[in-house]
């Protein structure tokens, strides 16, 4: 199932794929899960007269479709920023996307910057909540929204995180991150065209790291 | 001899009434300007300089209106007078009210620029004032107004003042661009300039009037008046206790304050914000009885702020002003008679035009005391001293094709009447800047503005520039409009923040990556205060007085300056001497016990020798390089070898330079041996090893970030606005990303790699100085301890970096340290 590169996980007796595609895949739920495309964001810049090539968005539905071809999944999880603004031709060809894959089931966890309503989303075959419940996870876009008070252990995106590390020679290398704290795992942006946050880890918290590749476990 | 016309009359009779004697060489120049010749004059401030141009347009007035230029009123603009700092516009306004009062004259004098009202504007955009004294900027602002042409069609002369400080920047593209626009409007325009001594006076004049105007019938008139200047410098009395690195330099604050305390007016110029903030505070706390005789002036504080100290220091109620190069300019402070100069000015003409600053009078003597921050800078003193004997300035290269203003300008002309492509080139092919635009670079910017470029495609939803059926190029969204508009200018900056008490009064504005380091209640100085953070709304930090000395200094944006060649050139000289034992002067007696340290530990090196020196640390194998050629050189040199150096093996390098040499730094070992035999400082190759090592340094990416604000590529959001435009933001070294991924031949980029090697790498210099070090023996030495030209170097932490290696692989090695990261 795991390919070079990837990473094999075990946690909370699941078993997860961490890749370097910054997507992970749940194996007992033959689910893919990624969190903050932003697609759309080129032409958001570009109608306002900041010229970024589509060609950024092509790629980010290229990796999904060789993930998607390798894992064979039966659902897809979008962890929320699905979209980065109102619509424009990148929706067009999102939704020509979708078809293409009619008989995998498409979640979709609202997030901050998507602007559309959730009838535009259900209209192309993606079902949206707020969160989405999967035991023994949560799955939501920004897990600092998340109720104390239940005992799910959530899964969450927006924050877009990295880790900085430090070697001799004053060296520092920042790459983005898989990250698994006590109570809460982010996903790293699956979009290319997106910064990132850099992440204090506490002890016991796991994280690991994403080159162009290989996934490598730092923590 | 031609017989006086009336206005010179006139104008000869007010010079009388004043006390005021005519030098000849603002005679010369109305007689040049009434001729009909264009040209510059080479004056320095505080000479007349502004009589010496503002008297042959009022001498043209009167002789054209003998009887009634005296009554005649709106008379549309006639007088442009452009000036490099707002700051000066008022004291130009004032001198020239004077004269116009004076003599009776109803002209009207108006100042635009961005600190004027907004009522004012919009007075002068239905009546503009017969002169007007505005920026380079601000002329864009006009050129990017509906129906601009009407404010131009009485236009009669364009006075460029202080061209030197605009010379060899982005403004100054902005100058000639302005100037190729009016001159097409007023085909007779008169151009002047004003610059104060530089090495390229000849060219800055073809610059200033461009192609088709620089003839025959232009004119360079000099001035010819020389001042006496009084270097001193002030030297530690223990060599032994004096620091080998640091730019703050507080070390010598007891010796300054009797500085302070024996003269009437001093200036005290530090090299940053941060420097002069510091400086203010531990000025005040050595020297209580200076409250409310000292201030603080830099280009971050509020404008108010500023008037009150520039007006406090006309008035001559200040003891002393710590300032920045916010006070290097025009604006004569007739009571300053001393002037402080804190660590390296960087270039003997900066520092000749600071010591300028007092005994401002003609014929007074100038008094500059230099103040070096550490050890080394003693030797800059010594060559500052010899310096200012020789007459050598410094040359300000003129940047061509800059596409980043050449778009910016663009979109100006599109944001307010139009414009049709054919005109517009033909124009520009008369400036300096674009005279080698060739039709293909001019096509790719008319794409770029209008599809937003080759890799973009035919996206309908892109719209910036649009081409009407006119074959007109027009921006008609209005917010395009509008945010064009708001972003006129080639002075890039980070987010500010306006620093603003409670009250609503404001102090000034501070880079927002620094505010937002801060956590509510936290104190840090600014504007001379001690202040503690309340909050932070939209675009202001709310802040109180705040007592304490645990505070914060902002550390302001901002690249360092190098020094300039001419310097390096006299500093190498001054360090021979000093080498050579060939003393006499006590700034290098004084530093000597310092290079005897050198000696000890390493070598000295003569003319005939390049030093190398490698030691190892805890943080891994260091090698330094010094070859005294000032930090941009350096920048490109270490990047070379760096990248020379990698091509041998897997390696990572951080790197770190100064004036006086670089530092290549890694983990591994450094094979610096084996480089040497591989002739890793030959200048051969030297155009695609740089180009090479530009790829993979950060260089481009950081001049790339100024390109996109001025291109327009990034948008701060309107003042006062929620800061809700930040999905609008994005980092810059993003775009350079995709842009280098989907249209490598970009011009945006290229530009940035140009700039690079014009600005920085300046492959001239560089290639001289790798001939140089050809003939030279290269000394390498193992050192066990960080010798003093060494040391400086290894302590600063603003640093590059080169790899060869896999990130795989380096992470890998980063992992055995990993403890450090878990909280």
């Amino acid at each position: 199932m795991k390919r070079i590169g990837d990473y094999l996980l075990s946690f909370k007796n699941q078993e997860l794929i961490l890749t370097p595609e910054k997507a992970l895949f749940w194996i007992n739920k033959k689910s893919l899960v990624l969190s903050d495309i932003h697609l759309g964001k080129s032409g958001h810049f570009r109608k306002s007269g900041i010229p970024i090539p589509t060609s950024v968005n092509d790629n980010n539905l290229e990796r999904l479709d060789s993930l998607i071809k390798f894992f064979d999944p039966v659902r897809i999880l979008f962890l929320g920023d699905l979209f980065h603004s109102d619509k424009n031709s990148e929706w067009e060809i999102f939704k020509t996307w979708r078809n293409k894959y009619s008989d995998i089931e498409m979640n979709l966890a609202i997030g901050n910057h998507d602007f559309h309503s959730p009838d535009e989303y259900e209209a192309i075959g993606l079902i949206c909540s707020k969160n989405i419940e999967s035991n023994p996870f949560l799955l939501l876009h920004d897990c600092q929204e998340i109720n104390t008070e239940n005992n799910f252990y959530s899964i969450s995106g927006h924050i877009h995180p990295s880790i900085r590390l430090t070697g001799k020679g004053k060296q520092t290398v920042r790459i983005p991150c898989f990250f698994f704290g006590a109570n809460n795992a982010v996903l790293p942006a699956f979009g290319n065209f997106t910064g990132t946050h850099s992440l204090t880890p506490k002890t016991n918290d796991l994280v690991f790291g994403i080159t162009n590749d290989q996934i490598i476990q730092i923590l | 001899m031609k017989s006086k016309s009336l206005g010179q009359k006139i104008i000869s009779d007010w010079f009388f009434t004043k006390g005021w004697k005519t030098f000849p060489f603002q005679e010369e120049v109305w007689n040049a300007f009434l001729d009909g010749k264009k040209g510059l004059l080479n004056a320095p401030t505080g000479s007349g300089k502004t009589f010496a141009l503002w008297m042959p347009n009022l001498i043209k007035w009167i002789n054209e209106n003998p009887t009634d230029y005296k009554s005649k009123t709106n008379n549309g603009l006639k007088v442009l007078w452009v000036t490099p700092l707002r700051a000066l516009t008022k004291d130009i306004q004032n001198a020239l009210q004077l004269s116009l009062e004076d003599m009776n004259i109803p002209w009207e004098v108006g100042r635009r620029t961005g600190d004027v009202s907004q009522s004012i504007k919009q007075k002068q955009n239905k009546r503009m004032p017969e002169v007007l004294i505005t920026t380079p900027e601000s002329i864009h602002i006009l050129l990017a107004q509906k129906k601009y042409q009407r404010h131009f069609k009485n236009l009669d002369s364009i006075i460029i003042d202080e061209w030197h400080e605009l010379l060899g920047s982005k403004r100054g593209i902005q100058v000639e661009l302005g100037i190729s626009r009016l001159k097409a409007l007023r085909p007779k325009l008169s151009i002047w300039g004003i610059s104060a001594t530089i090495g390229n006076l000849e060219q800055a004049l073809e610059v200033l009037l461009g192609s088709d105007h620089y003839s025959e019938n232009s004119v360079i008139v000099h001035a010819n008046i020389k001042k006496n200047i009084d270097v001193h410098s002030v030297l530690p009395d223990k060599i032994e206790n004096f620091p080998w690195h640091g730019h703050l330099g507080l070390n010598l604050l007891p010796k300054i304050l009797p500085i302070i305390d024996k003269n009437k007016s001093t200036l005290i110029f530090t090299n940053t914000r941060g420097q002069s903030e510091v400086w203010f505070q531990r000025i005040l706390d050595a020297h209580p009885d200076l409250a409310g005789t000292l201030a603080i002036h830099h280009g971050s504080l509020d404008r108010s702020v500023r008037d009150w100290v520039e007006n406090s220091l006309h008035e001559g109620i200040l003891k002393a002003v710590v300032c920045t190069s916010s006070l290097d300019l025009g604006v004569d402070f007739s009571p300053v008679d001393t002037v402080i100069q804190i660590g390296s000015p960087k270039g003997v003409a900066r520092f000749l035009q600071r010591a300028g600053r007092s005994g401002h009078q003609p014929g007074a003597t100038s008094t500059i005391y230099f103040v070096p921050t550490h050890a080394l800078e003693l030797i800059e003193a010594a060559a500052l001293k010899t310096a200012i004997d020789e007459s050598e300035m410094e040359s300000k290269e003129p940047i061509l094709k800059s596409i980043d203003v050449l778009v910016q300008y663009l979109v100006t002309l599109a944001v307010s009447d139009g414009f049709m492509p054919d005109v517009i080139f033909s124009e520009l092919k008369t400036t300096f800047a674009y005279q080698s635009l060739s039709d293909k670079e001019w096509d790719w910017v008319l794409t770029f503005i209008t599809t937003g470029g080759k890799s973009l495609g035919n996206y309908p939803e892109y719209s910036k520039v649009i081409i009407d059926e006119d074959g007109v190029y027009r921006v008609i969204d209005r917010k395009i409009a509008q945010r064009h508009r708001m972003s006129i200018g080639t002075i890039s900056s980070d987010s500010m923040l306006r620093v603003k008490y409670l009250t609503g009064r404001s102090l000034g504005s501070i880079e927002e990556t620094f505010l937002s380091g801060l956590k509510i209640g936290e104190k840090f100085w600014f504007a001379g205060r001690n202040l503690e953070l309340i909050q932070i709304k939209e675009n202001s930090a709310f802040v109180r007085r705040a007592k304490g000395t645990k505070s914060k200094v902002p550390s302001y944006m901002g690249g360092r300056m190098s020094l300039s060649s001419n310097m390096s050139k006299i500093l190498r000289r001054t360090m021979q001497e000093a080498i050579s034992g060939n003393t006499g002067m006590i700034e290098l007696e004084t530093i000597s016990p310092i290079l005897d340290i050198q000696k000890d530990w390493s070598i000295l090196p003569n003319e005939d020798q390049f030093l190398i020196e490698k030691s190892f640390s805890r943080e891994g194998c260091h090698v330094f390089f010094f070859p005294f050629e000032g930090r941009y050189v350096h920048e490109g040199m270490s990047s070379l070898i760096a990248h020379r150096i990698s091509k041998i093996l897997p390696i990572t390098l951080s790197i770190a330079m100064n004036d006086y040499g670089f530092e290549l730094l890694s983990d591994q070992d450094i094979p610096i041996e084996h480089a040497l035999e591989d002739n890793i400082l030959s200048p051969e190759n030297l155009i695609e090893d740089i180009q090479a090592s530009l790829n993979n340094s950060e260089l481009a990416k950081r001049r790339f970030w100024e390109i996109c604000q001025v291109a327009g590529l990034v948008f701060h959001g309107f003042p006062g606005e929620p800061r809700k435009s930040i999905h609008l933001r994005m980092s810059t070294s993003l775009l350079f990303d995709v842009f280098s991924e989907y249209e490598p031949d970009h011009l945006l980029i290229q530009q940035a790699y140009d700039e690079v090697l014009f600005f920085q790498l300046d492959e001239i210099r560089l290639r001289k100085a790798l001939m140089n070090i050809q003939k030279q023996e290269i000394i390498l030495n193992y050192t066990k301890r960080f010798t003093p030209f060494a040391f400086p170097i290894m302590v600063d932490r603003l640093r590059g970096k080169l790899s060869s290696e896999k990130l795989i692989d380096r992470i890998k090695k980063m992992q055995n340290q990993l403890d450090k990261y878990v909280k």
